[in-house]
């Protein structure tokens, strides 16, 4: 636990035993905040970036800089609740929270069958954690164990972020990486520095758009296809998570793969989700059809460690929840989803503890707890309790048969009759974060947007604004062949004349009505596939 | 006539420490209407105690466990026993503050920033020009000019707002024109029954429609204009290039979002002015000279 | 008495630093990995001495992030004040470089209120951590790549600012006294010093000449004080240019939480860890995670001071939405307005800027204050002579 120094001069009670070092101690975490995995050093709870560090090499992202206010944050969660359903929750031990859930979990599975309990994994637990899932759901008898986190990660490895070091040539792919990946967009940056050629293939303005030596515009949707015809053999190809977020995920893996791309991923320990087994075979549901199949009473029980589906899903997860008969969360923040639980466990941050992170190429790392976790426990060791409660062992390995479904359909090119195309704007994938929502300053940052326009936007260009005749904050009406969705108007310089992006705040709601919002066949996640619109004022 | 630094004191232990006060009473001054944006906007009396301000001048406020906000303080100088804050529920904090009850508890640290100089105006005009919630940092120096009400000519209230619901203190516009102000309202829009009243004079339109109805003779007019940025900038300059106010002679307030109220944590900064410390009142022409009263900066 | 200098052999200075290190008060750069940190030292050995700077300066032993201000106790509904904050100790930095000092020298003016013209409001927390350090500096011989403090007034050397400020020799180190705490330092360790004769004098001002000159020389970098100082002090620079840099950044705040000169921060009060509960639907948001938005609410609560940085949107928002400087090309500007303008060097006393380079590291944008001077000298010419035919 936390010691106090010759150095402390903070009273500490107000800021619990939680605080990030104390009397001058250095200690070195692990950023959370997407998938580079920066190390973050922390003096006397200053977060700072290491010259040492590969990944961070001296510098960190508006998140990474914020990340030592995670290890104060009133949102920690730091004893274990239960609710009887319509009650209000109430404060109990660790152990008589497990051991009721164990219970309910028996009891379920008596009636209904251990197929009837799913389990939503998380990339923020360790390749440890995740084998310990594995158990549990080998325990339960589940073939439902998977990651909303997953996206669109599959077994093969990609190159790390130091391949863009030695690239002659580079293509970018869709994402805006100074938003979504600033050490990636640092290293593009110095490639150009290098005269290496760097090309830019997607929809939007973004800021390497403007600074690539080659620039491809295309609509949302035909990014995989745009790029795929300009990429050359020798180049170095950069992706994210927007082809598959975008419905394009099995065209983007099949065109773009091997030694010679390098998959950005969102998440500090994605690939350990794969690595460990941690997803769906043949027989099991994947996490989104988890969540529907809970909202149709085909799931009985759902377990989930440090994920939040309200985040992105709160009409499907409040449905979900209402059907379902239990629901435990472990995390190691306060989330609407641990609101909604019936039992809630405390879990911990990764700079809280000890294991394997697998990195995009493969290559492991070992994590070394800094600090303790204010509970004391973390999710692997709530999994590991229920194994045992359950009657179950540690130690076995799940090794489901990872397997890419049919493509979705292409996206629709717009029409006369709807001539914008409306896409997901992924850019605010972090934005609502449980763990950016529990810091303070990526919190304020995040938020500004989300309470200057509170029922989500849409945003459009200053050009099809103007020629619209509408301003920022003003509403119109977004139809497409399947609907119409009222959004208010943001001005973006990054949106591209001709389409309309909508923010991942309210893509459930715009994306359902719309009819974009679906379950990709391929990979088995919600894509937002982009739909031709037309908007008018109201 | 320029704006002065005024009694700076910072009540608590030290610099950062509120100090505990009771809130004595609450009225509600605008009710919240979903359908036209309103926000509530309510006036705390606060106890005073030994906390000395003059009109202009504001106090960081805390709402105790949600944070602190600057608020400007609407009362003049040496009111007996109370200072009065009028606070729109615009945020987290202000929407706690303006759901205090008499008897609750709020901190304060300052007074902070300058104030305005009426001494400068002696024997002058006064005019009034606020624009929604600018009323509340105008009602201090306005009562501390009725206070000494012999000491200026006409003083002329022009107050417009966005819709009649948001005008501000109309319970005290009886006693305002009783001690001689004349008081001229407008509204944006009207609501259907506002604009057939009479009395106060009151016109749909923008604040400067007002301005000609008020008759003002420049060369004896000292100005205070105070509202949403825009406002300022479009009235100000109305003002000084239609109808001869004298630039060194309108003074208005800069709002800016503050954590510290003393000039350290450097929110407030306007080009080189920390607006607490500097402002929050400025000269008109300060503000041009500055390049501030483009939206710019 | 200040300004006197004096020779001290090697040994003799790790004995002084063994002394402080085992009073307890000893911080020096300390090498952990790949990189050198401020940190308590427990014996001189520990001191790392091939170093050029810490990616970040020692500001946090000024003006700590977090640091906790005040703090207080709700109790049927109504405020306590919650146990003052321990005084700080005296401590001895040793091993700072020229640049971070110029900084510190600034961040006092400031924190002290002699920027503002009001002492009145002085900034304890952080005058009290500035009255109980002795500053012990060391002149940098070998800088690296991205320093530039030769064009800032920030180095190699000062003429002020420091307690001691030491210069390595052949042989030994010169020890200038700058202040009358490193007076009082020299009469406490007068057997240790010898008088600096005048080829020891010689020998610092020639060490030190050559270090100006190997810059001037070899060095690609340059802060561009005079012509970036004449259009941003002007506002010669149209919004082009900054929405161009706007654009290119990607606001992450590491320029401003490594310049030495930036002090700027947020002020926010929060619960107890754990504390703390997400809004009630319909709520508003509260500034701080898990803060209560009922007036009343029991608990615990620290305000805090968190250092923040005027590149972010946050920082200037308004309640209800506005943005005065809604850009990030705007926030830009704003940052190198603060850091390179006539006005603010008027109102400071000094260059905002100290050439310590840091920003040129951790800039993910690689617009380091190098990049950005250069561009305003370039766009300086290209104002002063205008394409043919334009």
């Amino acid at each position: 636990m936390r010691k106090v120094g010759a150095f402390s001069n903070q009273s500490g009670d107000s800021l619990g035993t939680a605080l990030a070092g104390t009397s001058g101690e250095l200690s070195t975490i692990a950023c959370p905040f997407c998938g580079a995995g920066c190390s973050v050093a922390l003096v006397d709870g200053e977060a700072f970036p290491l010259l040492g560090d590969p990944s961070a090499r001296g510098a960190l992202c508006q998140r990474g800089w914020s990340a030592g206010e995670l290890l104060f944050s009133p949102l920690r969660l730091v004893g274990a609740r239960l609710r009887e359903r319509g009650g209000t929750a109430v404060a109990v031990s660790v152990d008589v929270a497990l051991e009721r859930s164990a219970a309910r979990l028996a009891d379920i599975r008596g009636r209904h069958g251990g197929a009837s309990i799913g389990i939503l994994a998380s990339a923020r637990l360790t390749l440890e954690e995740l084998r310990l899932l594995g158990d549990l759901a080998r325990t339960i008898g589940t073939p439902h164990l998977d990651s909303m986190q997953r996206l669109g990660c599959v077994p093969e490895p990609s190159r790390g972020l130091d391949a863009i070091d030695g690239a002659s040539r580079l293509t970018v792919v869709a994402t805006d990486l100074a938003v979504r990946h600033p050490q990636a967009y640092r290293r593009v940056l110095e490639a150009l520095e290098r005269d290496v050629p760097v090309r830019w293939v997607g929809s939007q303005e973004t800021a390497l758009a403007r600074l690539a030596t080659e620039r491809i515009h295309c609509l949302p949707g035909r990014e995989v296809e745009t790029a795929a015809q300009a990429v050359r053999d020798d180049e170095l190809v950069l992706w994210s998570s927007e082809p598959a977020l975008h419905g394009q995920g099995g065209p983007a893996l099949r065109r773009f793969g091997g030694s010679r791309v390098v998959r950005l991923g969102d998440y500090v320990n994605q690939r350990a989700l794969l690595a460990a087994g941690a997803f769906p075979g043949a027989d099991g549901w994947s996490a989104y059809e988890m969540l529907l199949r809970a909202a149709a009473g085909e799931l009985k029980a759902l377990l989930i460690f440090a994920d939040d589906p309200f985040e992105f899903f709160p009409d499907l997860a409040a449905r979900a929840f209402a059907a379902l008969e239990f629901v435990l969360v472990g995390d190691a923040v306060a989330t609407r989803t641990t609101e909604a639980a019936d039992a809630v466990l405390p879990g911990a941050l990764l700079a809280e503890k000890t294991g394997t992170l697998v990195a995009a190429d493969d290559s492991r790392r070992m994590l070394e707890a800094a600090h303790s976790p204010p509970a004391g426990i973390s999710e692997g060791d709530v999994a590991l309790r229920l194994v045992t409660l359950l009657g179950g062992e540690a130690g076995g390995a799940r090794t489901p048969a990872f397997a890419l479904g049919p493509d979705g359909p292409a996206a629709d090119e717009p029409t006369s009759a709807f001539p914008f195309v409306a896409a997901l704007d992924a850019s605010t994938l972090w934005c609502g974060h449980a763990l950016v929502q529990a810091t303070i300053t990526a919190r304020r940052e995040a938020w500004g947007p989300r309470a200057d326009f509170p029922d989500g936007w849409v945003s459009l260009c200053a050009a099809d604004a103007k020629a619209l005749g509408v301003r920022s904050g003003w509403t119109v009406r977004v139809e497409s062949d399947g609907g119409a969705v009222q959004l208010a108007v943001r001005i973006d310089g990054r949106t591209a004349e001709g389409t309309v992006g909508i923010p991942m705040s309210c893509w459930e709601r715009a994306g359902t009505v719309l009819g974009a919002l679906a379950l990709d066949p391929c990979l088995r996640i919600p894509v937002f596939r982009p739909r031709p619109v037309r908007l008018s004022r109201t | 006539m320029a704006s002065v630094a005024a009694l700076p004191s910072h009540g608590g232990p030290d610099l950062y420490t509120p100090r505990a006060v009771r809130v004595l009473e609450v009225r509600e001054e605008v009710a919240p209407n979903p359908a036209t944006a309103t926000r509530r906007v309510v006036t705390l009396a606060l106890e005073r105690g030994s906390l000395d301000y003059l009109p202009g001048q504001f106090l960081h406020v805390t709402a105790y466990g949600g944070g602190e906000i600057p608020i400007s303080i609407s009362s003049p100088h040496g009111l007996a026993g109370a200072l009065h804050l009028t606070i729109r529920a615009a945020g987290a904090v202000s929407a706690m503050l303006a759901a205090s009850r008499p008897g609750d508890v709020v901190g304060v640290r300052g007074p902070c920033g300058n104030a305005f100089d009426l001494d400068a105006a002696v024997g002058r005009d006064l005019l009034f020009v606020a624009g929604g919630i600018g009323l509340a940092p105008l009602r201090g120096v306005l009562a501390q000019a009725l206070l000494r009400r012999a000491d200026f000519g006409r003083i002329v209230l022009l107050h417009g707002a966005r819709c009649p619901g948001e005008l501000l203190y109309e319970w005290q516009w009886p006693e305002y024109e009783r001690q001689g102000v004349e008081l001229l309202l407008s509204a944006d829009r009207g609501d259907g029954c506002w604009e057939r009243q009479e009395h106060p004079p009151r016109c749909v339109g923008l604040i400067t429609s007002l301005f000609g109805q008020a008759r003002i003779e420049p060369e004896r007019t000292s100005a205070f204009i105070c509202g949403p940025p825009i406002m300022i900038e479009l009235g100000g300059r109305e003002l000084v290039e239609r109808h001869g106010v004298a630039p060194h002679r309108l003074l208005t307030t800069c709002e800016r979002h503050m954590k510290c109220g003393v000039g350290k944590c450097g929110h407030c900064i306007v080009v080189d002015r920390y607006v607490c410390v500097d402002g929050p009142v400025f000269r008109y022409d300060e503000l041009v000279a500055l390049g501030a009263i483009e939206p710019a900066w | 008495m200040a300004d006197a200098r004096y020779l001290l052999s090697p040994e003799a200075l790790e004995g002084i630093l063994d002394r402080f290190a085992a009073d307890g008060t000893l911080v020096g750069p300390v090498r952990r990995g790949g990189d050198v940190h401020f940190l308590p030292v427990a014996r001189a050995a520990d001191v790392c001495r091939d170093y050029v700077n810490t990616l970040v300066p020692p500001k946090r032993w000024f003006l700590p992030t977090p640091e906790r201000l005040a703090g207080y106790r709700i109790r049927g509904g109504r405020p306590e004040p919650d146990g003052g904050e321990a005084a700080p100790r005296e401590l001895v930095f040793f091993g700072i470089r020229s640049c971070d000092v110029a900084g510190l020298v600034q961040l006092t003016r400031f924190f002290s209120g002699e920027t503002l013209g009001r002492p009145d409001l002085a900034d304890g927390p952080f005058l009290r951590r500035r009255e109980r350090a002795t500053i012990l500096s060391v002149v940098c011989q070998r800088p690296a790549e991205t320093c530039m403090c030769v064009c800032c007034e920030g180095g190699p050397a000062l003429d002020a600012g420091y307690d001691w400020q030491f210069t390595e020799l052949t042989g030994g180190w010169l020890v200038e006294v700058g202040s009358e705490r490193g007076a009082a330092l020299a009469g406490r360790f007068a057997a240790e010093l010898a008088p600096a004769d005048g080829r020891a004098v010689r020998e610092r001002d020639e060490r030190v000449r050559t270090v100006v000159e190997e810059f001037h020389r070899a060095s690609r970098r340059r802060v561009q004080t005079m012509a970036a100082g004449r259009m941003v002090s002007r506002g010669r620079l149209g919004e082009r240019f900054w929405e161009d840099l706007g654009r290119r950044c990607v606001e992450c705040g590491g320029c401003a939480n490594v310049c030495p000169t930036c002090s700027c921060f947020n002020v926010v009060d929060v619960p107890a860890v754990g504390a703390g509960a997400l809004p009630p639907a319909g709520a508003p948001e509260p500034a701080a995670p898990g803060a209560p938005t009922a007036p009343g609410t029991e608990g615990s609560y620290s305000r805090l001071r968190l250092r923040d940085n005027c590149l972010l949107a946050g920082f200037v928002r308004q309640a209800g939405g506005s943005y005065p400087r809604a850009t990030c090309g705007e926030r830009c500007r704003t940052r190198f307005f603060h850091k390179l303008s006539w006005q603010f060097v008027e109102r400071v006393g000094a260059l905002g800027c100290t050439g310590c380079g840091r920003c040129v590291q951790v800039c993910l944008a690689r617009i380091g204050i190098d990049v950005v001077s250069q561009r305003m000298t370039d766009a300086l010419v290209a104002a002063a002579a205008p394409a043919k035919g334009a």
